[in-house]
């Protein structure tokens, strides 16, 4: 066995940004002890003392095993953390909300940047690493989800510090658990993306869903959100039940754990046997668990409810974090169905059908609701329908001239790139969308449409802010969004669907009139509108014009982005 | 229809003496898991839902170990057997601490009266 300290580490190395999320929530709770006691003994002596330990210790690995690890990013977040913890408590005692949040923001900057290194490693690379025994891949695909869900961890860690039920919060108490339960919930995406072992996506995705579960229900006391909590944990479980049935019986009948050498076997095995058969709905129920997390008619029944109970930062995370790893991890399993002829015409077929039934389900759901929150719960069901248009073209069929038999499926990694490029094009959007959503139920302290009557004349940059985000979501240009649903859509024509192309076309011009009904009411001028003072949030707004600015940006500019969607699709291994 | 699943695995190779066939224990699973389901779907009390979606949980874990038994007890499907288990006491867990907070704000256990966010 020549698994060696140097081979220990490298293996370290590749699940770094989720080590460091786990650093993460461990110093949060270090945080939270001291500032329970407010001691100041504490804060001069022993705050100083752990850092530097824990300095030390960072510094002691390379040092004594010679092996060249940089560490840093790491010295310097931890350094961060504690002139942050320091200052806050010297200077804006009792005004200090805001340490755990920022204590969150460092440690997923810390972990975004990690990935972007592996990012520059990977890209170009092509050939796929595998580190942990073959557990975890390291490939640009992943590392690109990974990027998307610690991205959303850092921008709802932000909008956090900002939400007011929880600022409001006697002593803070719940935050720090809070940021905890975020930052575990976006390891295990980012856990689950790194992966093509059915053991580790299941625990990954358990680790997902159940500090998902916790989150839902932070707002103690709060009946709404306890009822959401409970739904999504009732429902969650038997789709995860569901999930874990369709891999015992791929594992059964296959013998393996690793999703292409079960792919393998599906190549081999007779198709029209009982086997084949129950490999079928093992296949099936697996991917009723992803979608599930994806809100696909008829695993959606949940998202309207959890979206408008849960506290806001959440509901942005699973619209957007959660969302892009399950969609991550649903592709990499149609990587085993790929040269199967015999099931995934039919497979595709079935997709097409849930894309066509989301999108027009959550669009039509969509148009007479009157809490924002549920607004956008059923406007992310409409988008994943979207998305999956980009899923269904990734095979062809090509018929055989002379037999006029289905040949062979060729991979289609358009689709694929296209929603990739979705994904990040709605994480600006959406997470933008309710990021705005907090800042002006701070000032009104409801979520309701009608009461924010009037407030873009306000807060004329979150107001402008928003409008380029519903843009955006309703797909017009200059806006990313436009650029998204270009790629999909015509992903969707070049792959032969030509009809679910006009009917996705005619779901944008419906969700035009409800994302229009925000922009109206937000701009309405009729002398009745909302009046409410509140603290202003600059730190807040900044980071809305920052995600704006993004939306545009990707609007005008998507040729770069578009490419690294599509070498991370190739990275796949097709 | 049940004996051709019946006969979907041969017979165990390599065990000492298999008393029981691979293909029942399947069965029994499946059993358990459309149980499950049944239970999740009619009963009303919350506990009694928790232990349906239990129920499902160990159907899944039975396929596994059945599965590693007829594999000369290959060691990845026992393994991840413990791991499901380990996983359902963590979800109980999480599952029984939203339970407390619905049952202080409510004092019931009915699943109908989750009716509150609707529309």
């Amino acid at each position: 066995m020549d698994y060696d300290f140097a081979s220990y580490l490298r293996d370290l190395r590749t699940i770094g940004p989720e080590l460091i999320l786990c650093g993460t929530i461990l110093v949060l709770f270090l945080v939270d002890l001291w500032r329970i006691g407010r001691n100041r003994t504490i804060s001069w002596v022993l705050a100083p003392l752990v850092t530097f330990a824990a300095c030390y210790g960072l510094y002691l690995v390379p040092a004594t095993t010679g092996i060249d690890v940089d560490l840093w990013p790491e010295f310097l977040g931890l350094t961060a953390v504690y002139a942050v913890v320091t200052v806050a408590d010297l200077r804006w005692r009792g005004r200090d909300r805001w340490v755990p949040g920022a204590v969150a923001v460092i440690g997923a900057a810390l972990a975004c940047l990690r990935l972007w290194q592996q990012g520059v490693e990977v890209f170009g690379e092509g050939a796929a690493a595998f580190s942990w025994g073959g557990l975890v891949r390291v490939d640009a695909f992943g590392v690109l989800l990974r990027g998307l869900a610690c991205l959303t961890l850092l921008v709802t860690s932000w909008f956090t510090i900002f939400y007011a039920p929880m600022r409001r919060d006697p002593g803070a108490k719940g935050v720090t658990e809070f940021l905890a339960c975020l930052a575990a919930a976006a390891a295990g995406g980012m856990f689950l993306v790194a992966t093509e072992n059915l053991l580790f996506i299941y625990l990954s995705l358990e680790l997902l869903s159940l500090c998902s579960y916790l989150q839902v229900g932070m707002l103690k006391g709060d009946r709404r959100s306890s009822e959401a909590s409970l739904k999504y944990l009732i429902y969650g479980s038997v789709a995860s039940g569901f999930m874990l049935f369709g891999f015992s019986l791929l594992y059964g009948f296959s013998g393996e754990l690793a999703i292409p050498k079960i792919g393998q076997f599906l190549q081999t095995m007779p198709r029209h046997s009982p086997e084949g058969v129950l490999m079928t709905v093992g296949v099936l129920l697996s991917f009723s668990g992803f979608a599930y997390k994806l809100t696909l008619v008829p695993f959606h029944f949940w998202a309207p409810d959890v979206y408008e109970g849960a506290p806001t930062p959440t509901t942005a995370f699973l619209s957007v974090g959660s969302k892009a790893v399950s969609f991550g991890i649903m592709l990499r399993f149609l990587h085993m169905l790929t040269g199967d002829i015999v099931w995934a015409p039919g497979l595709v077929h079935l997709a097409a059908l849930a894309a066509v039934v989301t999108m027009t389900y959550g669009n039509l759901a969509a148009l007479h609701q009157s809490n924002l929150k549920r607004l956008f719960g059923y406007s992310s069901i409409a988008h994943a329908g979207y998305m999956l248009l980009g899923v269904v073209t990734v095979f062809q069929f090509m018929e055989d001239p002379a037999t006029g038999l289905l040949r062979e499926g060729r991979f289609f990694g358009e689709g694929y790139a296209a929603v990739l490029f979705y994904l990040g094009a709605y994480l600006l959007m959406n997470l933008g969308a309710f990021g705005a959503v907090i800042f002006l139920a701070n000032r009104t302290g409801s979520e309701e449409i009608e009461d924010i009557r009037g407030l873009g004349w306000k807060s004329p940059w979150v107001g402008g802010a928003f409008i380029v985000f519903l843009l955006s979501l309703t797909g017009i240009p200059p806006t990313a969004g436009f650029f998204a649903k270009w790629y999909v859509f015509r992903a969707a024509i070049d792959g032969g669907f030509l009809w679910l192309a006009v009917v996705a076309g005619i779901n944008t011009v419906i969700s035009l009139f409800y994302y229009f009904r925000i922009g109206r009411m937000l701009f309405l001028r009729d002398g009745s509108e909302a009046f409410f003072e509140a603290p202003r949030a600059p730190w807040l707004a900044a980071v809305l014009l920052l995600l704006a600015f993004g939306t545009l940006w990707f609007g005008v500019f998507p040729g770069a982005a578009r490419e690294v969607a599509a070498e991370a699709a190739r990275s796949l291994g097709w | 229809m049940i004996a051709s699943i019946l006969a979907v695995l041969p017979a165990a190779e390599g065990i000492p003496n298999p008393s029981i066939p691979t293909s029942w224990v399947l069965l029994l699973a499946a059993l358990l898991f459309i149980l499950g389901i049944y239970g999740f779907l009619v009963r009303r009390d919350l506990i009694v839902v928790f232990m349906s979606i239990e129920l499902m949980l160990n159907a899944a874990n039975l396929t596994f170990l059945a599965a590693a038994r007829e594999r000369m007890l290959d060691p990845e499907g026992q393994v991840y057997a413990i791991f499901v288990i380990t996983v359902a006491a963590v979800e109980a867990a999480v599952g029984l601490a939203l339970l407390i907070a619905w049952f202080r704000l409510r004092a019931t256990l009915d699943v109908e009266t989750a009716v509150e966010l609707e529309g």
